[in-house]
């Protein structure tokens, strides 16, 4: 067991980012979220910032899911129409292997792990106003 | 999201904004190795117990339940739940940190919003 540390948050903005064809994966000149179906797994890099260098990956061991016909929630009066949506989808149990790297020491990320994949094609505050997450 | 050996149990809700109807949404799943037991839309997370943050006026929770209501593949009527104390406070996250003081008051008194993550973590909890 690590000694106890401060917790740790951090937040950058990407540069230079793009999604592939289906929005499964990204490349950003810092970062990476990459999937890879031949290994039900995602692999995220990144190096945006000096305190928490990520190189991990989670690999699907029960079954990815999407609330009801596809994932997403329409936002607005015409549902032909909407405003805005979002959409998540689940990968509830993962195998979790890698590590995080800060200044006070690299912490290994091995265990269980959950993937969440959300897309929001809308402003964040007009999406949601709370959440319970757990 | 809460694992153990055998067993994960994630929920995910939102509550829209006035704006958008102020409506809940509310999903989770309880899985295994290879089988999902329980997912799909369940009803709204509870927050049995607060107090309030005196910095940010947030109701904090301090003890919550979550309940997934669903059938199996094999259409038997199914539920889990997780209950209780949510345990001490890990983090406390202010996602608007980097915005000036006085432009955070201004949003949060036109639009009301006023993101914080409340984080806790469980090392003692049995799931299973």
């Amino acid at each position: 067991m690590a000694a106890e540390m401060e917790p740790l948050w951090t937040t950058d903005t990407l540069e230079d980012w793009k999604f592939d064809e289906n929005k499964y994966s990204l490349q950003a000149s810092k970062c990476s979220v990459e999937f890879s179906e031949a290994d039900s797994s995602y692999t995220i890099k990144s190096t945006a910032n000096p305190n928490s260098i990520l190189d991990m990956k989670f690999r699907k061991t029960a079954p990815g899911y999407l609330i009801g016909k596809d994932g997403t929630s329409y936002y607005g009066t015409d549902q032909n129409n909407p405003w805005g949506r979002v959409r998540h989808a689940f990968w509830p149990r993962c195998e979790a292997e890698g590590s995080l790297r800060t200044k006070n020491g690299t912490i290994k990320l091995n265990g269980r792990g959950t993937f969440v994949h959300a897309l929001q094609g809308m402003k964040p505050h007009h999406a949601g106003w709370s959440w319970s997450y757990s | 999201m809460m694992h153990c050996m055998t067993h994960s149990f994630l929920f995910l809700e939102y509550t829209t904004p006035p704006s958008y109807g102020s409506t809940t949404i509310s999903s989770g799943s309880l899985s295994v190795d290879g089988k999902l037991i329980i997912a799909g839309p369940t009803t709204a997370a509870s927050h049995t117990e607060t107090k309030e943050d005196t910095e940010n006026g947030w109701p904090q929770p301090t003890a919550a339940r979550f309940t997934l209501k669903g059938a199996t593949k094999a259409d038997k009527a199914s539920s889990a739940e997780i209950n209780g104390s949510l345990g001490g406070l890990a983090d406390k996250v202010d996602v608007m940190a980097e915005v000036p003081g006085f432009i955070k008051q201004i949003v949060a008194g036109a639009v009301g919003t006023k993101p914080y993550i409340y984080q806790v973590s469980f090392p003692y909890l049995r799931l299973c």
